[in-house]
């Protein structure tokens, strides 16, 4: 008995001897109650730096200010040799008019699709 | 071989220990699988393959776009189906909606490998052919002031991204060398 624990124990450790997991992200997450909390046609810049903080880029589009907070989420799996890192990202856009109230609100969220993968063949 | 050793042929052996000796054939047979073991595991460890993938977010195709009519289709039609862009430009004609997506693949193989169990230590031992490639692609799609669709376009470099252990081979300069032929021809 004492053997076969002996050898399941060996085993285990070869099979994890190969194994990695990793994560990492870029920026917090981006609650999504506070960007709801954020109403076209009221919120100004400041309501909004208040609920989300400084954004991460201001652009000048179309002749509308916006701002844009973004967050990266990775997830990497090793196991022996086959390796797989997968990235994606979450982009909040906030467009404010002329007098600085927003205009809209865009919000794309991939981080929530992320998956841990090894397998570095196919799709 | 294994199993011939670690059959129990005697019934003291079923305590893992015979009544003469510290280490009988079975405690031997175990010590000789667990070196095994750990001899897989140790050559497992710095295997000399490796298959490695990046990918930073989902690749977007042509079909995925196809639903965009220039003229007719808005930037909220475009971020319902296909989703937020990583980047948003302006241009002298509109604003631009950037979509990266990148996937890089690469492949390592090291022949030398099995030198290492006969070469002493500090003497280099890497025979290692090493490729990667990644294929960083874009989708653009333009918009005219009131944000309705003017064009989309992909920048395609997907074939940049494939698992390739030869690192020798370049299509470009192999082009040149047959046309260099057939300049030299006439």
């Amino acid at each position: 008995m004492r053997g076969l624990l002996k050898l399941a124990t060996v085993m285990s450790l070869v099979l994890l001897s190969g194994c990695a997991f990793v994560r990492a992200n870029l920026g917090d997450e981006l609650n999504p109650e506070a960007v709801e909390a954020i109403q076209r046609g009221v919120s100004t810049r400041a309501d909004v730096t208040n609920r989300l903080g400084a954004p991460d880029r201001i652009v000048q589009v179309n002749d509308h200010e916006i701002y844009q907070y973004y967050r990266y989420d990775l997830k990497s799996g090793t196991i022996l040799f086959f390796s797989r890192t997968n990235i994606k990202s979450d982009d909040l856009y906030i467009v404010f008019n002329s007098r600085g109230i927003v205009d809209d609100v865009v919000f794309g969220q991939r981080t929530n699709r992320l998956k841990f993968q090894f397998w570095p063949f196919g799709d | 071989m294994w199993s011939s050793a670690s059959a129990p042929t005697d019934s003291s052996f079923s305590s893992g220990r015979s009544g003469t000796s510290a280490c009988g054939p079975r405690d031997r047979s175990q010590a000789w699988l667990l070196v095994g073991l750990l001899v897989v595991g140790l050559g497992l460890a710095g295997c000399p393959l490796t298959w490695q993938r990046v990918s930073v977010n989902a690749v977007i195709k042509p079909e995925d776009v196809s639903f965009v009519v220039p003229g007719r289709t808005t930037f909220h039609d475009v971020v319902a189906r296909v989703g937020a862009p990583d980047q948003l430009s302006d241009s002298d004609s509109g604003p631009v909606a950037h979509y990266h997506f990148l996937d890089f693949k690469r492949f390592r193989v090291n022949f030398g490998y099995l030198l290492k169990f006969f070469t002493p230590p500090g003497v280099p031992d890497d025979i290692i052919l090493h490729r990667g490639g990644a294929g960083t692609e874009e989708l653009l799609v333009f918009f005219d002031r009131n944000w309705v669709v003017r064009q989309r376009v992909f920048a395609h470099n997907a074939n940049a991204s494939r698992f390739r252990a030869w690192p020798f081979d370049d299509p470009a300069l192999s082009q040149e060398s047959e046309e260099d032929k057939a300049a030299r021809s006439f």
